[in-house]
């Protein structure tokens, strides 16, 4: 099942016809099993659509049907209740590569123009139109740009979406002269024969978990589908709305676990957008509510496949392990070193300025023969030094003459 | 009778024929300019019919792509 993305301003006179054309389009795609997001009016921005279709981080399937201004060069959408650039060929790869794009706007096919811009740069297909357009407030209308939708949901080849769109604007040319003129500036650009959005198309590189998120508990309400990392779910009009989750194994699940020592895949739910706040980490289950056992309801703002593991500083190799004390005979104060330390009145505190007097030097767990320690009078491993094998030194004042003087140390 | 008048004559006859469908506005969506076939045949014939008035560009576009169509039909 694909993905739509239906893009569809309404900031003007001709956008409320195209505006209207779009609308029950993603009811009646969801009826068919399709996941469908519908940037509609002030949705309709360049940053909301860029971030939909943005190639890199958000491959999944995807099907285009952009009902908007157009011109030769630029598809339009909305920002602040006025026309806007959304895709141009500048971003034109970025936004379409591997997209089936259907655009019901004006010229966006003529010759050099968007579509054929966006086939060279790796769009699938582009079927739009050579010149300006016309539309009419009809269900005749209406029924007609919507054969190209309906075959395209059906899983027809690309050749098959654009004939029914022909035979429907042909099976209408008695009833104005727009039917007729809007089929003769049709173009359909492709990459390739016998296209379909569910053999071409985006896809996620290995999908482990399915992720369904309800609005309810009990999984009711509304329901998303995720299968990829998803930094914003507002994009998707679910932000703080999940109440339960099934985490259900992919169609990967096995060849993931396989590939992770069979590790389970797990999905991180985040308290804010770009996986920030706090998380709650779910391997595959049913978890009917989470604003129970987890206190998690109605917060979660973005969603990561596998997440990292929390970010630490790893500490590696440590071949030594530096035992310092503040006194001799192993007494007062102590400090365990085990990286290299410039200054250490600033890493360990001023309380151990100048105090160390007695050090035991053990092998760490990346030993080697050899290894010594290497204590400095100054910091910045400056100043004269001591050189310390594995041992007890519990006096390095009157064994090696370096009293209270130690400011910095190596240990690697 | 003219081109023009035998033009006119096609589209009133399809008018007539067709009044839902005559009706219905449609927009062009680059200029965003409304009509109705109606509307379209009774500014050609009060063209036709009055020498004072004057068809704008838009409504020439569209009496070019109605021609061709009537033509077609």
């Amino acid at each position: 099942m694909a993905d739509f993305v239906i893009i569809r301003s309404k900031c003007d006179r001709a956008t409320e016809y195209t505006h209207w054309v779009g609308e029950g389009m993603k009811e009646y795609l969801e009826s068919k099993g399709h996941s469908v997001t519908d940037l509609s009016d002030a949705d309709a921005s360049p940053e909301k659509v860029s971030d939909w279709l943005q190639y890199d981080n958000r491959e999944t399937m995807k099907a285009v049907i952009a009902l908007d201004h157009g011109s030769l060069d630029v598809f339009w959408g909305e920002k602040n209740g006025n026309i806007a650039t959304v895709i141009d060929p500048a971003n034109a790869e970025d936004l379409t590569k591997g997209l089936q794009v259907y655009s019901l706007a004006c010229s966006t096919n003529g010759a050099g123009g968007l579509g054929e811009t966006a086939v060279s740069k790796g769009c699938y297909s582009w079927l739009g139109y050579t010149e300006p357009v016309y539309a009419q407030k009809s269900r005749t209308f209406k029924e007609c740009i919507w054969s190209y939708v309906e075959a395209m949901a059906e899983g027809k080849t690309i050749e098959q979406c654009e004939h029914a769109l022909r035979d429907a604007y042909a099976a209408r040319t008695g009833r104005s002269f727009i039917y007729q003129y809007n089929l003769d500036r049709l173009l359909l650009r492709k990459s390739a024969n016998n296209m379909t959005i569910n053999s071409h198309n985006r896809l996620p590189k290995e999908i482990p978990l399915v992720v369904a998120l309800w609005e309810h508990a009990g999984y009711g309400g509304r329901r998303r589908l995720i299968v990829e990392d998803t930094p914003r779910l507002a994009l998707q009009d679910f932000d703080d709305q999940v109440s339960a989750v099934g985490v259900h194994p992919g169609p990967d699940y096995e060849a993931w676990k396989a590939a992770h020592r069979q590790k389970e895949p797990t999905v991180g739910l985040y308290e804010h957008v770009n996986y920030g706040g706090a998380a709650l980490v779910l391997a595959a289950g049913g978890y009917p509510n989470i604003h129970r056992v987890y206190n998690f309801g109605d917060a979660v703002s973005s969603v990561r496949i596998n997440p990292a593991p929390p970010s630490v500083h790893k500490i590696a190799p440590i071949p030594l392990i530096v035992e310092l004390y503040e006194h001799i005979g192993f007494a007062g104060n102590r400090a365990v070193i085990l990286e290299d330390v410039p200054d250490i009145p600033r890493y360990l505190g001023p309380e151990f300025d100048d105090v160390v007097s007695s050090i035991r030097v053990k092998p760490g767990p990346d030993y080697s023969p050899g290894k010594q320690a290497q204590l400095f009078r100054d910091v910045g491993y400056s100043g004269s030094s001591l050189r310390l094998g594995p041992g007890d030194y519990p006096n390095i004042g009157t064994s090696h003459g370096f009293n209270d003087v130690v400011s910095s140390i190596r240990v690697r | 009778m003219t081109e023009e008048e035998k033009f006119l004559a096609r589209f009133r006859a399809w008018v007539e024929e067709n009044p839902e469908e005559a009706g219905v506005t449609q927009i062009n969506l680059t200029t965003q300019k409304e009509f109705t076939l109606r509307e379209i045949l009774e500014q050609l014939i009060e063209a036709e019919t009055s020498e004072a008035v004057m068809l704008d560009e838009e409504v020439l576009e569209i009496k070019e792509q109605v021609q061709k169509w009537i033509e077609g039909t």
